[in-house]
């Protein structure tokens, strides 16, 4: 192994460096391999990331903060990379991703749920959608392990569902009251509204401090008491991996074994670059990943790399979401602490996932005033002074949004596919076809007579009900897990099927979705992946 | 000189105990040591044990140790274990308690702390009371060899028999005896050799056992032997002199407890000197600050002062630290005069005319220059990609405030009104003419375990680059610390000149 390892460029590559790919590079450095990381986008600072949202207009523009690279763009709410994803369904897939060092995890509210054993087995338990072929028993030390790397906290005397062999690292902060008090209110009327695991300090961890409420989560973490994943793209440097920044990787050059011989990328001035290892690892997000893997034809491979059954990029899921807001009969002012720290979870399982999409409700504590200072001043006549004050303050003390995950089921329509229409570099651009099915639908209606229950235990007046479906950033299923090459990606190992130095890690190998945020399986399957390549190396 | 980083590096995610932040700690006193051995040393002499009397040591030992074996006097020697800081330089995070270890990286080799606890075999579990004493007072092991002065002994010689017989109570029988063994200083022949320090001892460690002194009070005299014996608060807040000795170890001598250089932080000037040292600070904000680590509008302790507190001083009790204020009001005020001349503020040229004297504690006033820079784009192009992350070096002080430490302590720099976040004017550390601590906190952060909460700033030595960081001390020191030009600085570039000199030590600690 060690002569074979001379003839490469390192052990491992890693193409991205978000929270899958370092933490991979991070454990295999410290193993002393050595290791490449790949990075399509540029470094970026904490200190300028919160200075950009500081000064933006619209707070609630989470990518404001980081300006798309012109080579490696990502979607932008504004300018010329707002259609930088390619519509081509009934329903648009309005991702919103960061294509800089450290990944996505830059702006999320860092919630780190564990899949429910039953998660695992719908297909058997449920007779819809998928299995995995692995089940909660095989995840659950990386689980743990997972919120060590992390930092999770997380409440220890509520039963979420998945089974614990340890304690949560760290004990929830104090719920805000205005979580407290809607909590009161709903649950003795058949909600269960808990502390939700998030990545985020309770006290000091891991060299970072005690999240001290500045309530921007999202779009940035000002202190890094959040845990993302630039977190682990450090202790992976300082460990002794190489990062190269602005290195679009566009082809993986496969031989007729089915080995992957090369790693190219292109500079931004679009010089190509070549570079080989004896495993290489993609962890470039449920959307990058299979348009690279797509890319990749050769004489070899003339649909991509693992792409021989046309399954890479179907299969492409979400959470799709619906909310409600209404002014509460009292004041709750939302805004104090983190942005979120609660949800229902009182619909993640049942026999009703025969039915209707199993579904998580999380109350939002995001800070209202900006949003009600913009509605107060849109209205005639124009309200001034202390009148003016007083609305603010009551609106924005009162202001209740809950919104929703709801588990869409993987179906081979559902996919991502290079786009004939190409970015500043040449290469093509992640195209989408997308439909949301009744399965969610059902789910959605059944959400909205919650929604409507919740309002009416909280007095709430100004009801709005939003129907419409948004995307929640939980890319999963585009080049899923299973035993059989003929309808999946990846085997139980994350290794692409036909190519044994290639591994996936993504919530794109994730079978199905289930009802919570994808950051935490992903997190855990990829610190399997590093324990296998650990191994193997 | 480098501290050992005192946790083990994390070798894989599961390691990740979230203990926290690096480790701050550094009992500073050990790590000049080698120094002196360097002015030292020529021949070996060690001492034998001598053979004939083992039995007769044996049952001393045995007799001493049930003459102790009484919960008041342990509980009274655990309280002066606590006075004394034993764990600061006997314990390490990942060792067994007062096992020694902590090692520390010199020029000429590495020397650690050894293992104090009662095992007889690497321990001191084979001290009679009167060795346990004489190692403490003199400096000399049972063995007969002796230590470097990084065992603070000139300072340990004040201790009563009594206090001493406490806290052998304490080692002997509440400490848990580890079979860790000692390491050997990898400090080379002849550097290495112990009998000069026996000389050292003669000339440069004069105090004797604390007597009260009948014309004070019982707390100036309570106060004056915590400080000048097991407190050991000379060891790093008085100058040492050119054989690492401490150019005074009472009140009566020239210079004491008026303030030095240690391990790249400045101990501050203790005496109650108006502008340098303690005497706008009235006795119960010493107290509160011993007691907490933070006097709100004052000063905060980081760095080693953070361990001394952390460790030492929040166990005594009121009446000890009340004690201690009213010995360190008393003591003759040192007028601070520091390497960059004397320590005067610019404040003081406002003071002339004003009651109020300028002290490194009411320097500064809150800021506002959010307001004009809020709404400016951070990007001079904020469309062009290729401007991000080039930035940096140009990138004003009061930027870097707003975007590294606003969060915090405030766009205004007020802090919190609780204190856990400290108001950054009216502050000992932007309001020093040593930049040392303001620069220390920035890189090093500060940590400290304080009655049942912890304190914690993060460390920002990866995330500024040199200029960054002198661009946001000149901010800093600016805004919140009115400017540090004192007489001997002509210019803004020459205060800039100073801190990029100092740049280097600094990022080594």
């Amino acid at each position: 192994m060690a002569e074979e390892s001379r003839a490469y460029d390192a052990d491992v590559i890693v193409v991205g460096s978000g929270v899958a790919g370092a933490l991979i590079a991070h454990r295999l450095a410290e193993a002393g391999k050595s290791v490449i990381m790949l990075e399509a986008g540029p470094r970026m600072q904490r200190w300028q990331i919160v200075e950009r949202f500081r000064n933006q207009a619209n707070k609630m523009d989470f990518m404001g903060p980081y300006p798309a690279s012109k080579a490696a763009p990502h979607p932008m709410l504004y300018g010329e990379n707002a259609d930088y994803l390619v519509q081509k369904g009934e329903q648009a897939y309005d991702a919103q991703y960061i294509r800089a060092v450290g990944g996505t995890t830059w702006h999320w509210a860092a919630s780190s749920w564990r899949f429910l054993p039953s998660d695992f087995v719908l297909k058997s338990e449920y007779g819809v959608g998928r299995d995995w072929p692995i089940g909660y028993d095989d995840l659950e030390d990386y689980y743990f392990r997972a919120e060590v790397a992390l930092g999770v906290w997380g409440p220890n005397d509520v039963d979420l569902g998945s089974p614990r062999s340890a304690e949560y690292p760290m004990a929830p902060l104090p719920l805000s009251w205005n979580e407290r008090r809607v909590s009161e209110r709903i649950n003795p009327h058949g909600f269960d509204m808990v502390t939700e695991p998030v990545a985020r300090n309770s006290r000091p961890y891991d060299e970072r401090p005690t999240c001290c409420g500045n309530n921007n989560c999202m779009p940035i973490c000002p202190i890094g008491a959040m845990y993302s994943g630039i977190i682990h793209v450090e202790k992976a440097e300082r460990a002794g991996a190489r990062l190269i920044d602005n290195a679009i990787v566009h082809h993986l050059e496969s031989d007729a074994s089915g080995k992957i011989r090369e790693v190219r990328y292109l500079d931004p001035e679009g010089t190509q670059h070549r570079l080989s290892a004896a495993r290489v690892v993609l962890a470039a997000n449920g959307i990058e990943t299979p348009k690279l893997m797509q890319m990749s034809v050769n004489a070899h491979t003339p649909d991509g790399v693992g792409n021989q059954n046309d399954m890479v990029g179907r299969h492409l899921m979400d959470h799709p979401g619906t909310g409600v807001s209404f002014l509460a009969d009292e004041p709750l002012w939302a805004g104090r602490g983190p942005q979120e720290m609660t949800s229902i979870i009182t619909w993640r399982d049942g026999d009703f996932r025969k039915d209707f999409a199993s579904k998580k409700l999380h109350l939002s504590n995001i800070a209202r005033t900006q949003q009600m200072t913009t509605e107060v001043l849109s209205e005639t006549p124009l309200r001034l002074g202390a009148d003016l004050q007083a609305q603010i303050d009551n609106r924005a003390s009162r202001y209740v949004q809950f919104d929703s995950f709801h588990e869409l089921l993987p179906e081979a329509a559902n996919r991502i596919t290079p786009s004939k229409k190409h970015d500043a570099l040449g290469l093509p651009r992640p195209e989408f076809r997308y439909a949301i099915d009744d399965y969610v639908k059902r789910s959605a209606a059944h959400t909205r007579e919650q929604y409507a229950r919740i309002a009416q235990l909280m007095g709430g007046t100004d009801i709005a009900f939003r129907d419409e479906f948004s995307n929640n950033q939980h890319i999963c299923g585009t080049t899923l897990m299973g035993d059989n090459p003929k309808d999946s990606v990846v085997d139980r190992d994350c290794r692409v099927h036909g190519h044994d130095n290639l591994f996936v890690a993504s919530s794109g190998s994730m079978p199905t979705v289930g009802s919570v945020n994808c950051t935490l399986t992903i997190a855990a399957l990829s610190l399997r992946i590093a324990d296998l390549l650990e191994q193997e190396i | 000189m480098v501290p050992h980083v005192r946790t083990a590096g994390t070798r894989d995610a599961i390691d990740e105990k979230g203990r926290g932040a690096r480790p701050i700690l550094r009992p500073a006193r050990l790590t000049r040591a080698v120094r002196l051995a360097a002015i030292a040393g020529t021949s070996a002499l060690l001492l034998s044990a001598c053979g004939s009397g083992e039995d007769e040591h044996a049952s001393q030992v045995e007799a001493d140790k049930a003459a102790t074996n009484d919960p008041a006097l342990i509980e009274k020697g655990l309280y002066m274990a606590r006075a004394s800081d034993c764990a600061a330089c006997h314990s390490t995070e990942d060792g067994d308690e007062y096992a020694g270890g902590l090692g520390f990286e010199t020029p000429v080799g590495e020397i650690y702390a050894t293992n104090i606890t009662p095992d007889t075999e690497h321990g001191i579990g084979n001290y009679t009371l009167e060795e346990y004493t004489r190692v403490l007072r003199e400096g000399e092991a049972a063995d007969g060899h002796n230590l470097y002065p990084a065992m603070p002994f000139p300072s340990y010689a004040r201790l009563t028999d009594e206090d001493i017989k406490a806290l052998y109570a304490w080692n002997m029988h509440e400490v848990t005896p580890s079979s860790t063994p000692n390491r050997e200083s990898e400090i080379p022949f002849p550097l290495n050799m112990r009998w000069p320090m026996a000389l050292w001892e003669e000339i440069f460690s004069p105090l004797e056992p604390w007597q009260d002194h009948e014309d004070k009070s019982a707390d100036w005299n309570r106060g004056a032997y915590l400080v000048q014996g097991p407190g050991h608060c000379g060891s790093c807040h008085t100058e040492r002199g050119f054989a690492f000795q401490e150019t005074a170890l009472t009140g009566d001598e020239e210079g004491y407890l008026g303030g030095a250089m240690i391990e790249g932080w400045r101990a501050f000037n203790l005496t109650p000197d108006m502008q340098d040292g303690l005497g706008s600070w009235s006795e119960q904000d010493i107290q509160t600050y011993l007691a907490t680590g933070n006097l709100k509008g004052k000063a905060q302790a980081g760095g080693p002062m953070a361990d001394v507190v952390e460790h030492s001083m929040r166990h005594m009790s009121e009446d000890d630290l009340r004690a201690i204020a009213v010995y360190l009001k008393s003591i003759p005020a040192v007028d601070g005069k520091g390497e960059q001349g004397e320590a005067v503020n610019d404040g003081d040229r406002e003071a002339e005319s004003e009651p109020q004297v300028a002290t490194r504690f009411n320097q500064g006033a809150p800021a506002d220059d959010v307001l004009l820079l809020r709404g400016q784009p951070l990007d001079k192009r904020p469309d062009d990609e290729d401007l991000i992350g080039q930035l940096t070096d140009a990138t004003p002080g009061v930027r870097l405030y707003l975007g590294h430490c606003a969060m915090c302590h405030g766009a205004d720099g007020a802090g919190t009104q609780d204190g856990y976040y400290p108001s950054l004017f009216h502050n000992s550390v932007t309001g020093s003419v040593y930049p040392d601590n303001l620069a220390q906190a920035i890189l090093n952060g500060v940590q400290r375990e304080n009655n049942g909460h912890s304190v914690f700033m993060p460390a920002f030595d990866d995330s500024l680059t040199d200029d960054e960081l002198i661009n946001l001390m000149d901010y800093l020191e600016n805004r919140f610390g009115e400017g540090h030009q004192s007489e001997t600085l002509a210019s803004p570039e020459a205060r800039r000149q100073q801190l990029s000199d100092k740049l280097e030590d600094w990022r080594k600690h």
